[in-house]
């Protein structure tokens, strides 16, 4: 019985995580899904011109003044 | 707020836009604006029975831009309050009728030729062609939003489409607030809203059993200030006035609170 309260407990704390990440992805005009795809994609695109590279960071935020969608990849270069 | 057209959006249905633009609307009026409050829906008509006036409507706002009556003969205006005038919506499906040039031109003439000081539109659920139309002549939106997780998606929806029609005065109207919920964290507070959207509340207004009653009698709650409901709606038209009505601390993190909002313009 106490279980059951423990999850229902602070549900708004799991909204608004789950509302940032949705927002974020709202705004950028991309669903979460396809971000893997463009991670993919653009790996490939890359290893055309630089043929060692492995994997690299990929991240999207919202830009300093919050009004922005940024997408930000962190591409190591032998 | 500045804007003397401002249009009372949400994107999700049912989240109280159209109580809010009565209460709003009469608020303003008792506080001696001159207010015509305009129901932008096509086929749907709401405003006028929120607002008691159902039986007094003759011409609606498609009549007014096909040009069948004069703008006046559609103003109803409201008995209980000075100054305030309902324009309805229009009972048939026409979409077509409802043209961005003709709101511009009826708003033109409400604040040039009849007399009025604030134009309120109470638009449609949605972001497309009805939304538009309202949107298209305001200056300033009131964004009704439920601290509930499609309600908040789709104001941040519409916040964003907002800013490409030149809006720029935003504000919230957070609705249908539990504290208990939120003390309890089951609901999210007002801090959480309005650090997701990114947009300051103009009016935050409690659950309240009272607005039903006062929909069923037509009567809108604002005039009823007993009621937490209309107290808020009631403080909210204060602000949008221009008074500095701080928000009630609602046993929430007062601190931050009344430090970020202090003024509550």
């Amino acid at each position: 019985m106490f279980g059951f309260f423990n999850r229902k407990k602070g549900s708004a704390n799991t909204l608004r995580n789950r509302l940032q990440v949705m927002l974020a992805y709202d705004r950028a005009g991309l669903p979460p899904g396809k971000e893997q795809m463009l991670r993919e994609e653009l790996l490939a695109v890359l290893k055309k011109y630089f043929p060692n590279l492995e994997n690299f960071n990929m991240d999207m935020h919202r830009d300093g003044e919050g009004e922005a969608m940024v997408l930000k990849a962190d591409i190591p270069l032998r | 707020m500045k804007g003397n057209v401002i249009v009372v959006t949400s994107g999700k249905g049912g989240v109280g836009k159209t109580t809010s633009s009565a209460n709003i609307a009469t608020g303003l009026a008792k506080l001696g604006e001159k207010v015509c409050v305009i129901d932008v829906d096509v086929g749907l008509r709401n405003l006028d029975s929120i607002m008691g006036l159902e039986g007094r409507v003759v011409y609606d706002l498609v009549d007014v831009l096909e040009g069948k009556c004069k703008l006046r003969q559609a103003m109803i205006k409201d008995k209980r309050v000075e100054d305030l005038y309902l324009i309805p919506a229009s009972g048939t499906r026409d979409k077509d009728a409802l043209t961005i040039d003709g709101m511009h031109e009826m708003v033109r003439k409400l604040l040039e030729e009849e007399g009025i000081t604030r134009v309120i539109l109470d638009s449609p659920a949605g972001i497309e062609a009805g939304f538009k139309t309202a949107a298209a002549p305001a200056k300033a939106a009131l964004v009704v939003v439920n601290p509930e997780s499609s309600s908040i998606r789709d104001a941040d929806r519409i916040i964003g489409l907002l800013e490409p029609q030149g809006i720029t005065e935003v504000r919230l109207i957070i609705n249908r607030l539990r504290p208990k919920m939120v003390q309890k964290a089951e609901m999210l507070s007002v801090e959480d809203v309005v650090s997701l959207l990114g947009a300051k509340p103009i009016g935050i207004v409690p659950e309240d059993e009272n607005i039903l009653i006062s929909t069923n009698q037509g009567t809108p709650i604002v005039l009823d200030t007993s009621t937490k409901a209309g107290s808020a709606f009631w403080d909210a038209a204060r602000r949008i006035h221009g008074e500095d009505i701080p928000f009630p601390s609602l046993e929430e993190k007062k601190g931050w609170f009344e430090r970020f909002f202090g003024g509550g313009r």
